[in-house]
């Protein structure tokens, strides 16, 4: 498990060297000029050329993407956000926070609401329960983050009166994001759960755990949900990490200060420093999520487990085998 | 289902009980406030909130001033900062300088106050300024504005004197240093902290001074004890950065905010319905206007250009895109910019511009490309003056791309709008320039030699006088045609009092109190 361990996180830099290679290559190619950006169309050709010196702009590609990686690996240095002068790893990891939170609220909320359903969705087939849920989620997937954000506003702040309308600061400020991103991802988690349960509850050994006279709770949540949560984790898995890359139209609609707005507005300024930093930022958190969610499959099912130690124990009898030759 | 019913529930009822502790645990912190204010009522004395909250609609990169040029910047570093001068009521009145006198044409001695300190509790003097006005010639963001300072033969006299000196004569000059730019910092801080570190925490002379800078949601400002002018009267203010237009207007109506800036023009009429907040509206420096490339061949002939501003209904435009939050504009600047001319208005007058369409050999109709960067109200009048031209046989094509790309393309393009913002003639007929990079280039050597000219008349009667013929040639030439000024909107809380508004939005929070 160890060794696997390692293997994916030494597999993580060519990875990141990759992704880094490609955001360089596509911000030096996107049109716009940072300095253009940042001065605004008031500005003389020699406000220019003064921003272009400052911002290290006039010096070839190479040489620029050189500087970068050395930069990143020798001092741990994302370089310098271009609007504000602060560093990037401390612009990120300031509103890392809040994006973690966000992403991992409605990746509970959606678990809950999710799992549940699916699983009474899966048990009573074709019931009028399944037939709702089918319909809600199938409302949750199509609905609009920002619509649906708006109404919550609207009901909850506006005329209850509940709930603040924006920001992130206290426990109530997490209610309405987290609703909004947890409902959409919990439809798609529900769809998941009941297909695959679907799938599973056919199989011999449901029956064989039913007619040795286990309840029939038992026999869903142990014997049924344990083999059918390898997709259901995937699923999970996947809007995590895409959450934790942050959620734009959440992020604005409720005034939070994540990474997504963060990326969003550094795109729209051209704050190159930004962008790469945070795309390799995200591209670390995705990798590390994806290899939580291969060891989660190994710690699901035996079967997976069984595989890493059969891979080890196979490798070890071929090098024993080399030296023999 | 059953289940999923009772989660719903069990997640309402939680959402209500989380409701409840947090309304309690605000009582809790007012509830003295509260008692005070119902035992005090009968006296009939108020008690202020210490806190002022501003809804903001955009964070500030930087409150470094002379490193900033984007008025939502300006906006927070006016409470942190002093200038030496101002400019209110059409002239501009000492802040930090008592008085000023020229010497000769390009030489100005400025006497300084001498009670004044920064938030460091260094005292501020003609080292500071120089400090400053050094630093403004080296920021990209600030040297062109200062373009015509000879800081070398700037010369500090003692510690409260300091004389200005200038290349060449100019009055544009003082509108420079009563401007955000102009805001002075202290040498000390700046040299102790370091340009990047002295952005987040700034030490200047004004009111209030950075406590927090939480990224991406809010800046707290607390009272600077030591203020020169006396000490502000709410301890307390916070920019909450809310950059939905309409999220700022139901946070007045929530009551979380005090101040909204920046309300959008179509959330007016609602925050007008709110009992609690009202709308107050002042005329802005800022104004649009349709631009045509003088470097394309079919917009170079005038009959043509004309024929445009003919096809054009203005005051059902504006009426449609603003409602009552902008104006009509009859000029080539804001109303209430400094020497703004009003003129005559072009009729709308539709068949006389397909004559003169037809006179400049257009008689078939004319295609046109009409660029339009993307935000505010550009698209919604680029639509409608779409449609007004169709009606006489000019055919718009609307290309719309986002911001880099479209700035990137170097200004090749026959149609855009545009907007300035800016109060000194010397700022807003820049664009017609020929130095100017912008989308106009007219090479006119009578608007290069009046642009130049003017501004080193400080005399004002007679710069007035060539302004007025700049204005009214402007006008005729019709490289430009001029549609709207804006107002700029304040969605404000019935208990803020002493509140005035600023044309820019610089509103000065030191004088403004809160009620319960």
């Amino acid at each position: 498990m160890l060794r696997f361990l390692f293997r994916r996180i030494l597999m993580m830099i060519p990875v990141l060297l990759g992704v880094s290679l490609v955001v360089f290559i596509m911000s030096y190619f996107t049109p716009g000029d940072p300095a253009v950006m940042i001065l605004g169309d008031m500005a003389t050709q020699e406000d220019i050329e003064m921003m272009h010196k400052e911002l290290k702009l006039d010096e070839p590609f190479v040489v620029q993407y050189v500087n970068y990686v050395k930069n990143i690996v020798t001092k741990g240095d994302f370089g310098t956000s271009y609007t504000t002068k602060q560093p990037v790893l401390d612009e990120l990891l300031a509103r890392f926070p809040n994006t973690f939170k966000l992403a991992g609220l409605s990746v509970i909320l959606s678990v809950l609401i999710g799992i549940t359903v699916g699983i009474i969705s899966a048990t009573r087939q074709y019931s009028i329960l399944d037939n709702v849920a089918t319909a809600l989620s199938f409302i949750g997937v199509s609905m609009p983050n920002f619509w649906q954000g708006m109404m919550l506003i609207i009901v909850f702040s506006v005329w209850l009166g509940w709930l603040p309308p924006s920001g992130f600061s206290t426990p109530l400020h997490w209610i309405l994001p987290a609703v909004t991103i947890g409902t959409s991802s919990a439809a798609q988690i529900m769809r998941m759960t009941r297909s695959s349960m679907l799938e599973v509850i056919r199989q011999d050994y449901i029956r064989t755990a039913r007619a040795k006279g286990q309840s029939e709770r038992v026999v869903i949540w142990r014997h049924a949900l344990k083999n059918a949560l390898i997709p259901i984790i995937t699923v999970v898995g996947l809007s995590f990490g895409r959450l934790l890359g942050g959620a734009v139209l959440t992020e604005s609609i409720f005034s939070i200060a994540g990474i997504g707005k963060l990326m969003v507005d550094a795109i729209n300024l051209r704050n190159y420093p930004l962008v790469q930093g945070g795309v390799l930022f995200i591209a670390i958190v995705m990798s590390v999520v994806n290899l939580i969610v291969d060891v989660l499959y190994a710690y699901v099912d035996p079967r997976i487990r069984t595989q890493f130690t059969t891979f080890n124990i196979r490798k070890k009898y071929r090098m024993e085998g080399d030296r023999d030759e | 289902m059953n289940k999923v019913y009772q989660l719903l529930v069990s997640i309402l009822i939680f959402s209500l009980v989380l409701g409840g502790c947090g309304s309690s645990s605000t009582t809790a912190t007012t509830e003295s406030g509260q008692t005070e204010a119902a035992t005090t009522e009968a006296v009939a004395e108020k008690t202020f909130k210490d806190t002022l909250t501003i809804a903001h609609w955009e964070e500030p990169a930087t409150l470094d001033p002379q490193y900033s040029n984007m008025i939502s910047w300006f906006i927070v570093e006016k409470n942190i900062f002093n200038g030496l001068l101002d400019y209110v009521n059409d002239e501009y009145v000492p802040v930090l300088a008592t008085s000023w006198e020229n010497l000769d044409d390009t030489h100005i001695r400025f006497h300084l106050r001498d009670d004044v300190t920064f938030q460091n509790g260094e005292p501020m003097t003609a080292a500071d300024v120089y400090f400053t006005l050094k630093r403004a010639t080296e920021s990209p963001k600030s040297a062109s504005s200062y373009k015509t300072l000879d800081i070398e033969n700037t010369k500090i006299v003692d510690d409260y004197t300091i004389d200005v000196a200038l290349t060449m004569p100019d009055e544009a000059f003082f509108n420079t240093l009563s401007s955000g730019r102009g805001y002075i910092v202290s040498q000390k801080a700046v040299e102790e902290m370091g340009e990047a570190e002295f952005a987040r925490n700034p030490v200047g002379t004004g009111p209030y001074m950075v406590s927090e800078w939480v990224s991406g949601t809010e800046i707290k400002l607390t009272a600077f004890e030591g203020y020169y002018a006396g000490v502000a009267q709410t301890p307390n203010v916070i920019y909450k950065f809310i950059p939905e237009a309409s999220n700022r207007a139901i946070e007045l109506e929530t009551g979380d905010v005090d101040v909204a800036l920046n309300i959008a023009a179509n959330d007016v009429e609602r925050v007008r319905e709110m009992e609690n907040a009202d709308i107050v509206m002042v005329p802005s420096y800022r104004y649009t206007t349709l631009t045509m490339s003088m470097q394309d061949e079919i917009l170079q002939d005038k009959r043509v250009r004309e024929a445009l501003v003919y096809a054009i209904d203005k005051s059902l435009l504006v009426d449609v895109v603003y409602g009552d939050t902008a104006d009509v504009l009859n000029g080539v600047m804001p109303t209430n910019a400094i020497g703004y001319k009003e003129m005559t208005p072009t009729e709308y007058d539709p068949e006389k511009a397909k004559a003169l369409l037809a006179e400049a050999g257009y008689a078939d109709g004319l295609t046109l490309d009409f660029q339009v960067d993307p935000g505010s109200e550009y698209l919604d009048i680029a639509e409608i003056v779409q449609s007004m031209w169709q009606d006489v046989g000019v055919t718009a094509n609307i290309i719309t791309m986002d911001r880099p790309s479209y700035l990137a393309q170097g200004y090749n393009y026959q149609i855009s709008v545009r907007a300035g913002n800016a109060n000194h003639p010397s700022n807003i007929l820049i664009i017609y320039d020929s130095a100017f990079g912008d989308r106009i280039q007219p090479n006119d050597a009578y608007i290069d030699n009046a642009l130049n000219e003017f501004r080193q008349i400080y005399d004002d009667a007679k710069r007035k006088e060539v302004l007025d013929a700049l204005q009214d040639y402007i006008w005729d030439i019709k490289y430009t045609i001029p549609l709207a000024h804006t107002k700029t909107i304040y969605g404000v809380s019935n208990n803020v009092e002493n509140f005035v508004p600023d044309p820019l939005g610089l509103v000065d929070w030191s004088q403004v109190t809160v009620t319960e």
